[in-house]
Formats: C-alpha cells, structure tokens, sequence
C-alpha cells in the first residue's frame, strides 16, 4: 500500500505545494509543509481506505499539519521583506492584458483572510465540491458557503476597479 | 413571490456555484426573469472562476520534486542553516503584514532594525534578469503606477520617474513593512544595475539626502512631505546622487 501510495503521491505532488503555498503564504514554508504532508501520508499509508480521494486526504493532512504545528512558529520566526515577483510568474495568455489582470487576482485572492484563501482556492481553483471541501478543512457546508460569499463580495469590490476586460470577462 | 431577502448572499453563491438543489435553483432562476434587484444582488458576486485557474496553473510548474528525506520540526525552525538564491527568493509570495526578525543571507546573519536595512537586504538580491526581460504597456504602466499610488497613498508622476535618461523605469510594486505599505520602484542603469527606489510613510523630517553605503550598493535617502524615500543599487554613487537630486525634486 505504501508503495502504491508513493507512485500517486508524486503525480499529486505539485498540486500539494500548490496548496501548501496558499496556506503559507511563502515558498521557504510551503517546502515544508508540502514535504511534512507528504512524509506524514507516507508514514499513515495504511489509513488510507484507497481508491480516489488520495488528493483530498493528503490536502487534509496538509491543512491538519499547517494549524497544529507549522503556523504558529512560522508566524514566531517572522521574516523579512517578501514579495510576489510577478515577472517570475509563466505567461498564462497571449495577450498582457489577461496575463496582468490574472496576476492581480491571483494578489488579491492570496491576501484575502486565511480562512477565506483557503477555501476559494478548494472549490475554484482546485474544483471541489463544496462537501470535499469541507472534509478537507473540517468545517460544515453552511461555513463554506459563508466563506466564499465574503470571498466573493471582496473580489467583486476590489477587482472592479480593474479595466473593462475584466468585468466583461465575468461568468460565475 | 420573489423577494430578494430570502435569498442570502450564501443561497446566491450556492447557486452560482451550482451547489443548491434542484428545486432552489429552479426557484432561483424563476426569480431572477423579473427581479432586477435580485439580479443586481448576483452581480455583486459574480467573478471569473475560470481566470482563477488560470491564475494559479503556473504556480504548479514552480513546485519542487517530492524530497525523500524526512524534515523535522527542529529543524524547519532554525532558518540558519537555510541558503539563499536568487531564483528562489524572487518566486515567493507578498504578505500583507511584515514580520519584525532576522533576515538571512548567503549564510550570514544580519540583523534589520530599520526599514531601509530590509529593502538594502532585499535590493541586494536583484541582478540584472530581474529586470531585464520587464516590458509592460504604457496603458499597464500607468494603471500599475496608480494601483501601488492607491494603497501608498500619494501619486505618482510616470514622467518625473522616466526623468533620468540613465535609469530605465520598469514597474512598481507595493511591499509592506510592519503593517505599513512600502513603494518599490525599480530601474535598470545603462550599465544594468537594478536600483530601486522605495517610499514609506514616516514622521522622519529632514530635508537633506544622505548619501550612504547599504549591503555594498550606493544609496541614498531623504524626507518629504511625510514619506522617508530610499535610492539604492550599483556602486556608482555619483548616478545615485544625481538621481535622488532628480527624483527629490521631481516627486
């Protein structure tokens, strides 16, 4: 099982960091953490009740090891001056238009309050229903729903003042 | 009867997310045919799911592989034996709020009382392909010159910043130190030093520019109309004097 764990585990590993980047907020932190989820997956293999799913259990595992043992003494340590480099961000879109507006929403989405960061990037950007999200972070459907609404109304708000381009792009 | 009150911001994303049972969503549309406000209601939550994808998909291509070796927790904490690059350090991500404490470089320890240490510590990182690949619109300029004027809370004038024909203005950015906002404005000389520009609210007065040596790079640093500002980068202090007169003056 551990072996078979292992496999799925790499092919899952980028979306993992991924993850643990939105939770941390820094790359130094996201190294861990995403490297501490993954040992800690590893390690309890056989809870694992196998099948799909491995993703939202090792999310979970992540999101546990961030509240109860990383965050606080990352918030200790402290650290200096960090910024997003927008210019080491890959072009996503052709036009500079889309690929500086994407970028400013990516900005805005990574200051929104913990609670509310974590839970738009589950269900808009990795996709998850709003019941895998929930057992991901442990919390009801009823405090997703609130989550992503402020979200939403904060996005709105501060995205509004973005070029046209955007609010015409607008869908959900 | 459609009354937008029954439905909460929550039911209203629940439908925009297609999450409600079928017999709220139907409820929902029926309403939304001629309840303008309701309309208005959902437009106030609409945003682009699909740009959010596509705003983190590169981040994926940033991860590390998956390390074998275990990490322990003593030793995530003690960020001594931590090493810096470049690359590295020019992918992490902003905070709002800037953590007081030790930064670390190439091995050293330095420890930053001042905001202008930080910025030394940080400018000292910059190498030419920082910024040498920087191209933005002059529409894009402008609108990011006035996002960073917007949270700093002063303006700026693109063609004062464009004003030294040695130092090729490339963008703006705002940073943050101890939960006050910090201006990053960054060049390239002609002979492809980064320099920096930086600004902070502060009760410092004087009106003189101090000419200084910060992490090895000329510097300078003056007080104005509430903001203390920092020029920094290269070691030709002359250019740097030469600027800070231009942009004291300018800005």
């Amino acid at each position: 099982m551990q072996n078979d764990i292992s496999e799925e585990l790499k092919l899952i590993y980028p979306r993992l960091w991924r993850y643990c980047l939105v939770l941390t907020g820094n790359r130094y932190d996201a190294d861990d953490l995403a490297q501490s989820a993954g040992m800690r997956a590893l390690e309890r293999s056989h809870q694992f009740r196998g099948g799909a799913g491995l993703d939202r259990w090792v999310f979970r595992i992540a999101q546990t090891v961030w509240i109860n043992e990383l965050r606080s003494a990352a918030v200790r340590r402290g650290g200096g001056l960090v910024s997003i480099d927008e210019t080491d961000l890959p072009d996503i879109k052709s036009d500079p238009e889309t690929n500086l507006i994407a970028r400013q929403l990516l900005l805005k989405i990574m200051q929104l309050p913990e609670a509310q960061k974590s839970t738009v990037f589950l269900v808009y950007v990795e996709g998850y229903s709003y019941k895998q999200a929930a057992d991901i972070l442990d919390i009801p459907i009823g405090t997703i729903m609130s989550r992503l609404a402020a979200a939403r109304r904060k996005l709105v708000e501060q995205m509004s003042s973005l070029p046209e381009v955007y609010t015409k792009r607008k869908t959900t | 009867m459609s009354n937008t009150e029954h439905y909460s911001d929550e039911v209203l994303t629940g439908f925009l997310d297609g999450e409600l049972d079928r017999l709220r969503m139907t409820a929902i549309k029926k309403a939304l045919v001629k309840n303008e406000e309701l309309k208005l209601k959902l437009e106030h939550l609409r945003i682009d799911r699909e740009l959010m994808g596509d705003a983190f998909a590169p981040l994926l291509d940033m991860a590390p592989d998956m390390g074998t070796k275990p990490v322990s927790v003593s030793s995530r904490n003690d960020m001594r034996n931590r090493r810096f690059s470049t690359g590295w350090i020019a992918a992490v991500i902003m905070l709002p709020v800037l953590f007081a404490g030790l930064f670390y470089y190439s091995g050293l320890q330095i420890k930053q009382d001042k905001w202008y240490d930080y910025v030394a510590a940080y400018q000292a990182l910059y190498v030419t392909n920082t910024l040498s690949n920087v191209s933005h619109t002059r529409q894009s300029e402008v609108l990011e010159l006035q996002r960073v004027a917007k949270m700093l809370g002063r303006s700026f004038d693109i063609t004062a910043l464009k004003g030294m024909k040695e130092l090729a203005y490339k963008r703006s950015q705002i940073l943050g130190f101890q939960g006050k906002p910090l201006a990053q404005l960054t060049f390239l000389s002609t002979l492809g030093n980064p320099v920096a520009l930086c600004l902070i609210r502060s009760n410092q007065t004087g009106d003189t520019i101090k000419l200084s040596t910060l992490e090895n790079m000329a510097s300078a640093r003056w007080s104005k109309n509430g903001y203390e500002f920092l020029l920094i980068g290269g070691v030709d202090q002359d250019l740097i004097s030469r600027a800070a007169t231009h942009f004291k003056a300018s800005l």
